[in-house]
């Protein structure tokens, strides 16, 4: 039926996707086997960037999450009417363009830009900073822009615990803290690595702003594989990239399966 | 239960957070100093500008070319897609495979296909950047369609099939209408992803017609101007208007 | 009475249990048939095999005289009201009513006709432009009736018709559907878990458990004459005994000796089937038991007793000689009533 047409079509497309990252990697405009590419990737350069990709995505991840718990938390206390504005308030930003919304930042931050106006308009400081092109900005940048994504599946999580668990425990004697950290926390986790995945897999891939907010003095994963495929046209690296990329994304996600499993006690 | 509280600041700390950085360039875009910083008064004349400047104009008829042809390739296929995965087949690997692209990083999948299309020798413009916003945008409208499905009563299609019609008049007069919310849903939000996709669009599209966000890019790689802040607030209220329009439809029609 | 509807060794596994197991039963014309059995006894199975949306593995489904086993459910001319009632939710009364007769591809005032006549004969004459939601559970349902009614198939199916309804429009849509089909003519057949149901409104009902058919009766003769302990067992209340039985008196198994003359072989184990009614408290009874349970039922109270047999022992009493819990009591039946239940 037309169904099952339909639901072919896109996994042959991902399928083929990928199947050419697989052959692209093992040569170049020649279709011949060789793994020279893969030791290029091991080189201490590329590793560093690797790790860099890593270490700011991480950062902007566990911002996004010291701040976005307590963001869902609030918004499943909220009157349930105000509960759907609230959702909408915090995506809405998400639906809007990317690169506008990166762009805003860089109005923000520049040496013209308004933040330093206002601190040096206020007199806190005397030279303008220099906000921009700092991996700072970057970890501003991505944060900004995958915050909503954090905060989502955390109030999907919150907001199925039944009520009456944390009643029950503050019943039996616990405080209110004591409840939140021994029945909410542990019942959110599932919905807060699905919120962490969320965040940390578009930030490790994401190349508009490190280029925007971090000036190219900042590199990333993704600004690699872009330069890779669009300026040096070496397309085979470039997909060796891309694949380790992958290849840490899949365990990633295996991982946060696991983890949730646990939790969840194969609920 | 307990009242908001305390946490109450945060989240209208976040919401200022999210949202400041936006009012401030819908702010400056009326500012009519050349110079982006410094307010000189207020003035519309950058709008005005916006829509005399050819590349902005072109780049707005590609996004609008692209954007409808994906809203309705994507709501077709997406809906088709949820009603396989969520009727016909109960493996949830192939559940994942199929709501995949929305979750992989774009950058993977702007690189994946443009490697499908170089390797068939598919030449690269706007029927690529369709074609790959179609898929992307599928998993979306799919993810939104089988939520829908799951609500509805299975017995509905039974019953129609008991009374005598076909399986395809069932699947147009009782199928497609009790999913007509997330159909509108869907649509609307492919629409706006669409619109507003630059990461994939930047690999797959051909030199000659750039999309608005490509416009944008490079407009904003020569740094801030007047006219981007004009433009920028265009997009967004625009964006926001089909999203809020989007969630009123769906809210309407959970009533029924 | 003719024969509308034949099935004949019907089987049915999935995943290699046995949903339908050489299930043979006839339907005659304009009766009412109940279905009855618990959860997982097949009568949804069949129930569905019948309307089209099960294949059989094995066996015939004749419906007036024809093999429908192979026809599609949207050509078979039977109906189907749905357990969840399944209204298109999109679409007024009017138009979920109409809904068969356009796929019929019936004159716009033919359907008309049909459609608002039949409203008015359920009771809802005046609700044909509401849209589904905005209507009670019972008028629902009336609305689910009259859909399948109005194709004038030669069998409705009713799926726990009366399942999501409050007890006292149960009651009520009890005499209704019984009222219906008499005036509509079209053969019942109910499938349901409730036997009280199937006992108030059937002129028939076959006893399914675990695939198979366990008896087809008449609710009078299923009530006093089970085929076999689990169909004694789910019909009504009572209590069965094992015993031996020897020169007409039944030796129990906590060693009473009582009389029993009822037709069987000398020698015999059986089981024997009391009804609550059967049994009376008397100070000479022969059995002595303590009263674990009262259970008021209106005009009189059913106790429960534990006799030292393999079950509790269930007798009706009057409400001035209702028993405290743990008193003593005695109790005895008489010897000619009673029914012998084999074990199947």
């Amino acid at each position: 039926m037309g169904y099952v047409i339909a639901f072919m079509v896109l996994p042959i497309a991902i399928i083929a996707t990928y199947s050419f990252f697989q052959r692209g990697q093992y040569g170049g405009i020649v279709y011949s086997l060789t793994l020279d590419n893969f030791a290029r990737a091991l080189d201490s350069l590329y590793v560093g960037i690797l790790g860099t990709s890593v270490a700011l995505s991480s950062t902007v991840t566990l911002l996004a999450l010291l701040i976005g718990f307590p963001t869902a938390l609030a918004i499943t206390k909220l009157q349930p009417q105000h509960q759907n504005i609230a959702l909408v308030l915090v995506i809405l930003p998400f639906w809007t363009n990317f690169l506008i919304r990166t762009y805003a930042w860089i109005v923000l931050l520049s040496s013209e830009g308004l933040l330093n106006q206002g601190l040096l308009g206020l007199g806190i400081i005397s030279d303008p900073l220099a906000l921009l092109y700092t991996p700072g900005a970057v970890v501003m940048g991505l944060l900004y822009a995958y915050l909503p994504l954090m905060v989502l599946p955390i109030y999907a999580a919150l907001s199925r615990i039944d009520p009456s668990l944390r009643e029950a425990a503050i019943d039996l004697g616990a405080s209110r803290f004591t409840a939140l950290r021994q029945v909410v926390f542990p019942l959110a986790i599932p919905g807060t690595l699905v919120g962490c995945v969320f965040v940390f897999v578009p930030s490790v891939g994401n190349f508009i702003v490190p280029e925007l907010l971090g000036g190219g003095k900042t590199v990333m994963v993704g600004n690699l594989i872009r330069d890779q495929f669009l300026k040096a046209r070496d397309w085979p690296f470039g997909s060796v990239l891309a694949m380790a990329m992958v290849v840490m994304l899949v365990l990633l996600f295996a991982l946060q399966a696991r983890i949730t499993k646990r939790v969840l006690g194969q609920g | 239960m307990t009242g908001v509280g305390k946490l109450g600041w945060v989240l209208a700390a976040v919401c200022f957070f999210l949202y400041a950085p936006i009012a401030i360039v819908i702010v400056m875009s009326f500012n009519a100093s050349k110079i982006p910083f410094q307010w000189t008064g207020f003035s519309t004349r950058w709008y005005s500008e916006l829509f005399a400047n050819a590349s902005v104009l072109e780049g707005l008829r590609n996004s609008l070319i692209v954007g409808v042809s994906t809203m309705i390739l994507s709501v077709v296929l997406g809906v088709l897609l949820a009603i396989g995965i969520t009727r016909h087949s109960t493996s949830s690997a192939v559940q994942a495979l199929a709501l995949a692209p929305a979750i992989i990083p774009d950058l993977a999948l702007a690189i994946g296909l443009l490697a499908l299309f170089s390797a068939i020798s598919f030449p690269l413009g706007l029927t690529t950047v369709i074609l790959s916003h179609t898929i992307f945008c599928m998993a979306f409208v799919a993810a939104i369609a089988r939520g829908r499905i799951l609500q509805i009563d299975p017995a509905l299609e039974e019953a129609a099939l008991d009374l005598g019609d076909t399986p395809r008049g069932v699947f147009f007069r009782v199928t497609v209408p009790s999913l007509m919310p997330a159909i509108i849903a869907g649509a609307l939000l492919a629409f706006t992803l669409s619109f507003d996709e630059f990461v994939i669009t930047f690999f797959t599209n051909g030199p000659s017609t750039p999309t608005l966000p490509i416009v944008i890019y490079s407009m904003v790689r020569f740094g801030v101007t007047p006219e981007i802040n004009a433009l920028a607030s265009l997009v967004l209220l625009f964006s926001v208007a089909i999203v809020l329009i989007s969630q009123r439809s769906v809210k309407l029609s959970q009533s029924i | 009475m003719t024969v509308l509807l034949d099935i004949h060794n019907v089987s049915k596994a999935f995943d290699q249990l046995a949903a339908l197991d050489n299930v043979s039963l006839q339907i005659h014309t304009n009766e009412f048939f109940a279905i009855l059995g618990p959860s997982g006894s097949g009568k949804t199975t069949l129930l569905r095999a019948l309307a089209g949306f099960e294949s059989l593995d094995s066996g015939q489904i004749v419906l007036d005289g024809q093999d429908v086993a192979d026809v599609p459910p949207n050509e078979r001319p039977v109906n189907l009201m749905f357990q969840s009632y399944a209204l298109f939710p999109h679409m007024t009364v009017f138009d979920n009513v109409a809904y068969g007769l356009r796929r019929e591809k019936r004159p716009q005032g033919e359907i008309v006709e049909r459609v608002t006549s039949l409203l008015a004969t359920v009771g809802l004459g005046d609700m044909a432009t509401r849209r589904t939601h905005q209507l009670s559970g019972g008028q629902k349902q009336r609305v689910a009736l009259a859909r399948a009614i109005v194709k004038r198939p030669k069998i409705l199916l009713l799926d726990e018709p009366l399942s999501a309804l409050d007890r006292k429009v149960r009651e009520d849509m009890q005499l209704e559907l019984k009222r219906l089909q008499h005036e509509v003519g079209i053969t019942f057949v109910v499938v349901t878990h409730d036997q009280e149901e199937a006992m108030s409104m059937a002129d028939r009902i076959a006893v399914m458990d675990q695939g198979r058919v366990e008896q087809v009766a008449t609710p009078v003769e299923l009530y006093k004459n089970p085929g076999n302990p689990f169909v004694a067992n789910f019909i009504g209340t009572s209590t069965l005994l094992r015993g031996h039985l020897s020169s007409g008196r039944l030796h129990l198994t906590n060693g009473v000796k009582v009389p029993c003359s009822l037709p069987s072989e000398d020698g015999a184990e059986i089981w024997l089937m009391l009804r609550p009614e059967d049994i009376s408290q008397t100070p000479a009874g022969a059995i002595t038991g303590t009263v674990i349970s009262t259970n008021f039922y209106g005009p009189n109270c059913l106790v429960v007793a534990e006799c030292g047999l393999e079950t509790p022992v269930k007798y009706l009493v009057g409400n001035s000689e209702v028993p405290r819990v743990g008193d003593a009591t005695k109790i005895s039946w008489a010897g000619d009533t009673g029914v012998v239940v084999r074990a199947s």
